[in-house]
């Protein structure tokens, strides 16, 4: 058994003794943490290749791995601005910076899908104009969020998009950007001529990677042999097929700021039509789309995992049935739920602001309808009856999944970005803190040095 | 952004290696070229081209002829070749310390910017300058460390700010000062501003800067920031006759201005029209 599955093995006997801690209310959690367990060894030892200049231990933490797992009363180790192990009994190395987590909950840092400001910058090249000092991103800290997408995510008949997964990593101007167009935007439902076309385009870059593999092959027969150019208009969905970039659907009249909708009112009822094109889509692909803050998706769950695709939900967003039909319509506070028990990933996000701006953290606004609560929009989920420790999922692996970067962020394992979070209970919980913020194994944040929440006190 | 600006230096740096290789084979050379050097020193701030470009054109006609006489036909053919392009000769002679630049950062954020896109190896004579204080993006005192290094004196606005997002007011002339800068003022250009620069200077005393570095900060900091300090910025024996004359301290408010010699005039209005003001 290698050292992956020792770790893995450990994390779901954990996560069996646990009860989900939101159920069990705070204060409570579980000195029973399973001692017999062997500690896993550190997954990466420390090679002699790279010396790390810097540690981070957050000891004695129950840690929710991201995953879905968790380990009670573990550790752990970051080296400069990877994790390098985490687990029981860790040995620690000399000189490292010792963060006591004792009573505390340790989650990897909440990525948003969506998000405005926080020194995104707006347009790419992302990395001449992040704003390492902007005031929203201690904000953004202060509410669990250390990643975002920038920038607008595109739609329209044929891929568009400028964007990029930024993460919030104070005052360090090269360590913000994760990925700069990350995602690209179609918008259903669309014409059959537009349908037609995308297809037909779809079909023309599919031939193009064969043509770009035979070419592989030819070069080293004939080195003068000419590349295959890409075909016009073609670059974006290269970069879908190739795994580079994500395909997000922007389900039209759905999504975007709709006052009335968050209470009851506006909206379309149904979008079905929509879901089913771009699952056309995701056929014609062979590889998942994402579907922003779709209604009707609960009723169509084994569809979409089918075509692996995944959603965007914002669980708190309503939409009235329709009377003459109420079974077949409107939204569902179930929706995350439903389609998780069918293996779709869910990401979620707040009911305020379209995709590609709007939402953000600060002082205006709908109160309680932005960035400022991500775990209370997680949170709804679980209201809607997704498992407690899945919930946490739609706000890190899941949603660093949907963005692309699941190999950097997301969870707290051996060789991913040390973004990780400190809080005072469980990380869904309405009245839980985040209390430190490490991006890149540096603290970026703490609640008692910042104007926002160092007045509460319990 | 910084793509273009890294490889603008990467030319300039090539266009300075290029100007002393031609030194060392022709020695004779070298004087005619220094000559123009001196010529285009006087202009200090960095106006591209003009001062620059005529030196070159002398100094190619005369090297290539003597490394190698017989075959003048292939150097003839050279200066057509690189036609020099005036702005990267203006960088090189910044690399070459022949100019001084003057680098607007605004911000926290866009020193760390200009760090990640030219390095902080790179050195030229320079001037900091802060345009105003932007809390969005970081005041400069958030990055003194990486300010250091740019081993520059800064100009700033002679005005207090505040903590972002919060009325806790910080003096930053104060700040770069007790870190070791050398700190100057940018003045308001309009005449309302040029009026109240006194004021300004008094509430950054109030608020712990010491009086005598908010007087080198009106004079001869930025004296020596633009380069024109052999002249103008203190009362020496050999400089311009530009004298203020007050009744008390400079910075008492009920001082009053006297009277302004420019150059060895009395250009005191007041004094010339006989208005009572």
């Amino acid at each position: 058994m290698n050292a992956t599955a020792w770790l893995l093995a450990a994390a779901l006997l954990a996560a069996a003794s646990d009860l989900p801690a939101q159920r069990r209310g705070r204060g409570q959690r579980g000195d029973g943490a399973p001692s017999s367990q062997t500690p896993p060894a550190s997954a990466a030892a420390p090679t002699e290749k790279h010396a790390p200049k810097t540690w981070l231990a957050i000891t004695n933490g129950d840690v929710y791995l991201g995953t879905g797992e968790r380990l009670t009363g573990a550790t752990v180790l970051c080296a400069d601005d990877k994790i390098e192990a985490v687990g029981h009994n860790l040995e620690i190395p000399a000189g490292a910076v010792i963060i006591d987590a004792k009573g505390k909950t340790v989650s990897p840092g909440f990525v948003c899908v969506v998000g405005n400001g926080m020194g995104g910058g707006r347009s790419s090249p992302f990395i001449d104009s992040v704003n390492p000092f902007d005031p929203e991103i201690k904000q953004a800290l202060a509410a669990g969020i250390t990643a975002f997408l920038a920038g607008s995510p595109g739609g329209g008949p044929m891929p568009s998009g400028d964007n990029a997964v930024i993460k919030l990593a104070y005052g360090d101007v090269t360590g913000m950007v994760v990925e700069e167009g990350a995602v690209c935007g179609i918008t259903v439902p669309m014409s059959p001529p537009e349908l037609d076309k995308l297809q037909e385009l779809i079909k023309k870059v599919k031939e193009h990677r064969t043509a770009l593999d035979e070419f592989a092959k030819k070069k080293t027969a004939d080195p003068n042999a000419k590349a295959p150019e890409v075909p016009p208009g073609g670059d974006k969905l290269l970069k879908v097929l190739t795994g580079e970039t994500r395909l997000w659907v922007s389900l039209a009249n759905v999504g975007g700021p709709r006052r009335g909708g968050a209470f009851g009112g506006g909206g379309v009822l149904n979008d079905t039509e929509g879901i089913r094109q771009a699952l056309v889509v995701a056929e014609a692909l062979g590889t998942g789309v994402v579907l922003q803050k779709p209604v009707s998706a609960w009723l169509m769950p084994d569809a979409i995992a089918a075509t692996g695709s995944m959603v965007i939900l914002s669980p708190r967003d309503r939409v009235q049935p329709d009377p003459a039909n109420p079974d077949k319509t409107g939204s569902n506070l179930a929706s995350a739920a439903i389609l998780s028990e069918a293996g779709v990933p869910v990401a979620v996000t707040c009911p305020s602001g379209g995709f590609g701006g709007g939402a953000g953290v600060g002082t205006g606004g709908i109160m309680g309808q932005d960035l400022n609560t991500p775990h209370i929009d997680a949170a709804f989920a679980v209201r809607g009856g997704l498992d407690n420790r899945k919930a946490l999922r739609t706000l890190t692996l899941d949603a660093a999944k949907i963005l692309g970067v699941d190999h950097r962020l997301g969870s707290i394992a051996a060789g991913k970005d040390a973004d990780i979070l400190i809080l005072d209970g469980d990380p869904l919980h309405y009245r839980t803190f985040v209390v430190t913020a490490v991006v890149n194994g540096k603290v970026v944040y703490e609640k008692d040095k910042e104007p926002f929440y160092s007045h509460i006190k319990r | 952004v910084k793509k273009i600006l890294k490889e603008s230096f990467d030319k300039a740096k090539k266009v300075l290696e290029e100007r002393k290789k031609p030194k060392e084979p022709a020695k004779p050379e070298a004087k005619p070229e220094d000559k123009p050097k001196d010529e285009a020193r006087p202009p200090v701030k960095p106006e591209p081209g003009k001062s620059s470009e005529p030196p070159k054109p002398e100094e190619k006609k005369e090297t290539p002829p003597t490394p190698t006489p017989p075959a003048a036909a292939a150097p003839a053919a050279k200066p057509p070749e690189p036609p020099k392009d005036p702005n990267l000769e203006v960088l090189a002679d910044l690399l070459d310390g022949k100019r001084r630049a003057l680098l607007q950062i605004d911000s926290a954020a866009d020193l760390l910017h200009w760090v990640n896109a030219v390095g902080e190896a790179l050195e030229f004579p320079r001037t900091l300058i802060v345009s105003r204080f932007d809390q969005q993006a970081g005041t400069l005192d958030l990055v003194l460390e990486q300010a250091k290094k740019l081993k520059a004196a800064v100009l700033m606005p002679p005005q207090l700010t505040v903590r972002p997002r919060t009325r806790y007011l910080i003096n930053p002339a104060k700040i770069m000062l007790d870190a070791g800068f050398e700190v100057g003022f940018v003045l308001p250009a309009d005449r309302d501003g040029a009026r109240s620069v006194f004021f300004q200077l008094i509430e950054l005393v109030r608020n712990g800067l010491p009086a005598e570095a908010a007087l080198k900060g009106v004079t001869s900091v930025p004296a020596k920031a633009l380069g024109v300090d052999k002249d103008v910025g203190t009362l020496e024996v050999g400089k311009q006759a530009n004298v203020l004359w007050f009744s008390g301290d400079p910075l008492d408010p009920s001082s009053e201005l006297k009277a302004v010699w420019l150059e060895g005039r009395d250009v005191t209005r007041a004094k010339k029209e006989g208005a009572d003001r």
